[in-house]
């Protein structure tokens, strides 16, 4: 998986099963809950070990230097990473097997219509329910073609304005950088700055395009044959009933855990390995396990 | 009041002519004196960190005319719109460009790079923005960009102290230069701009960094580390935090701006943003695809008297002696006139 908004409704997912494990800790399922933006749009990122190990090490070793706020701050994007790779783990080679087509052309890099479709699948899937209520990405108008600023906006203004507002964006993230020691020459600076802009791709319209009219036979070939989703699989259901504001049952996990892989829907098994990274990286933080026995669970 | 009654330029104008007066749009901002100028730019330096919806307009209208000169055909223009015109982001490599830092030497030795070694350059190879062109391609756009960066923040803020308000009072002003007839409430506004962060993160692959993956070294550049340390790593996530639970109230800051009066000082209406004046019009005509290649410098002269236009105007002119001189067509030493 690779794009925005699956890796952010995987955050969410993952979120809100750890409030029904019995192997995480009250302060990460608290932080979970206190953090969700972060957990959500930090999942966005592009992860990394990197981002991930010394905010959980900080907290096993009761390192004090940073204060509650910070340290908590730093575990919610930590925990948005696990996210971002349990699902990426598992869903990349499906990517591989679902559309081999988008692998062997000079497109490889660019979004396949399976992803796209999945983000919008879910988009689908949710959108009504009291979860998406207060969540800006289920906006009725994120999928649409054109977001006017006004009723009577003319559509070439209303995407001038966007294509300008992305760029403010661009800038922000940007100015995120600590750019740059001096002793970096103007080649390696260049390269940095082009690298880090070359994320920035995905044309929105393709988006709009499925949303407003699925291509019924990838709906088939992406969605229905391989089971992307069930909102019967316990996994899908629990964290779905929790978001919704049910009470998190342990039993439930536990009789999710115990499902048969097979009878699980894609997204089931994704939760799943997310849920198990973030219950590794809580038994790196209680002391249980190593940081390599933590990264090769987790990390590797 | 036009460029040309500024300068006292003559109507028709020969190529020295041309020249003379692009030097002097990209050094000088409109009506503004020597010492003007020189406090011009250090508030321009100053202001290059802001994030400006304004100065991402201005940028992309000049690139887009220069785009659409007459002369840019062909390897040039693919290295400058690597992707469709209409499509977002066509211009990723020079909105942000003010982050590259002052120093000039980025732009001499990329104008040099590229007069010396176009014919040569290496393959154009596909990242995953799909943009199809070579390293030099690249860097050549980003040096479009930062001249086109750096006259456009020079001359909109031209005469005044760069402060984060005034930037968000300009951007107030862009918006309600764009938005048509209809003012919509502070509070719809507002989650319009919400939408859109959301769709901005929905067009994006995943934000930066990677910093123990493809091309680690170049990005830990980025963070003035060679080998990211947890210190280093903590910054990076803090400010991204920071950014995260920043977007709701960023976007009520726009918003704000975008529905209340334009603070006193600054342009309002049609003297900072005419929808008539030439460069503007033209910008518009070329977005919605009814736009045609033009002469170079078409409307350098006759930009328009809006301060939008004029921006436009010393971006373009900015970018055109960037280009003009890595082509060959000039004088490297005259790419120190943009400074």
């Amino acid at each position: 998986m690779s794009e925005y908004f699956c890796h952010a409704v995987h955050g969410d997912d993952c979120a809100a099963l750890i409030q029904a494990s019995t192997k995480i800790s009250e302060r990460t399922k608290h932080v979970a809950l206190e953090y969700a933006q972060l957990m959500r749009v930090g999942s966005v990122l592009r992860a990394g070990a990197t981002l991930v190990t010394p905010a959980l090490t900080a907290l096993r070793e009761g390192d004090d230097e940073a204060d509650r706020r910070t340290a908590d701050r730093r575990l919610a994007i930590a925990l948005s990473q696990l996210s971002h790779r349990a699902a990426d783990g598992y869903f990349k080679p499906v990517y591989r097997e679902l559309a081999p087509e988008y692998y062997d052309n000079e497109y490889a890099l660019s979004p396949s219509d399976v992803r796209i479709m999945q983000d919008i699948a879910l988009y689908h899937a949710r959108k009504h329910m009291k979860l998406a209520e207060d969540d800006a990405k289920y906006d009725p108008l994120v999928f649409r073609h054109i977001v006017p600023l006004s009723p009577g906006q003319d559509p070439g203004a209303a995407r001038y304005l966007e294509t300008v507002f992305g760029a403010r964006v661009i800038q922000e993230l940007l100015g995120l950088h600590r750019l740059f020691p001096r002793e970096v020459d103007t080649d390696r600076k260049l390269r940095a700055y082009i690298m880090a802009l070359d994320p920035v791709y995905i044309d929105t319209a393709r988006y709009a395009d499925m949303a407003a009219q699925p291509y019924l036979n990838q709906v088939q070939r992406y969605i229905i044959d391989p089971n992307f989703y069930d909102p019967a699989d316990p996994y899908v259901s629990l964290a779905v009933d929790i978001q919704n504001g049910e009470e998190p049952e342990p039993d439930r996990l536990d009789a999710a855990k115990a499902t048969d892989r097979g009878k699980l829907s894609q997204w089931g098994v994704s939760l799943a390995m997310g849920l198990s990274y973030m219950e590794t990286a809580q038994a790196y933080i209680n002391g249980v396990i190593d940081v390599e026995r933590f990264q090769a669970l987790a990390l590797s | 009041m036009s460029r040309s009654s500024d300068t006292g330029a003559p109507r028709f104008l020969n190529r020295r002519h041309v020249l003379a007066m692009l030097i002097a749009a990209a050094v000088v901002p409109p009506r503004a004196t020597a010492a003007q100028s020189i406090a011009g730019t250090r508030s321009a330096v100053s202001a290059s960190s802001l994030p400006s919806i304004t100065r991402a307009a201005v940028i992309h209208d000049a690139l887009l005319l220069l785009a659409s000169d007459r002369d840019v055909t062909g390897e040039w223009q693919d290295a400058l719109l690597p992707l469709p015109v209409g499509k977002p982001f066509e211009f990723s490599y020079a909105y942000g460009t003010a982050m590259l830092g002052d120093d000039p030497g980025l732009v001499r030795d990329v104008v040099a790079e590229v007069r010396d070694g176009w014919a040569g350059r290496e393959a154009p190879f596909m990242d995953i923005q799909r943009h199809k062109l070579g390293m030099m391609e690249r860097r050549f756009s980003v040096a479009l960009g930062w001249a086109a960066n750096r006259a456009a923040t020079q001359t909109l803020f031209a005469d005044s102290r760069v402060t984060p308000a005034l930037v968000l009072a300009f951007d107030g002003e862009f918006l309600r230069a764009i938005s048509g007839v209809h003012k919509p409430a502070k509070a719809e506004t507002q989650q319009v701009f919400r939408v859109l962060y959301e769709r901005a993160l929905v067009g994006m692959h995943t934000v930066e960094p990677d910093l123990d993956g493809l091309g680690g070294l170049d990005i830990a550049a980025m963070h003035e580390v060679k080998n990211p340390e947890p210190e280093d790593v903590n910054r990076y996530i803090d400010d991204y935090a920071d950014w995260i639970e920043g977007i709701d109230e960023r976007c009520e800051q726009l918003a704000a701006a975008f529905a209340s009066p334009p603070p006193r000082g600054i342009p309002t209406g049609n003297g900072f943003y005419a929808a008539e004046d030439a460069i503007i019009a033209v910008a518009t005509a070329i977005r919605s695809g009814s736009g045609t290649a033009h002469p170079p410098n078409r409307w350098v002269a006759d930009a328009g008297t809006s301060r939008f236009a004029n921006a436009v105007s010393s971006a373009y002119a900015a970018a055109r002696i960037v280009l003009e001189a890595a082509r060959g067509d000039r004088p490297v030493a005259d790419v120190d006139g943009i400074f």
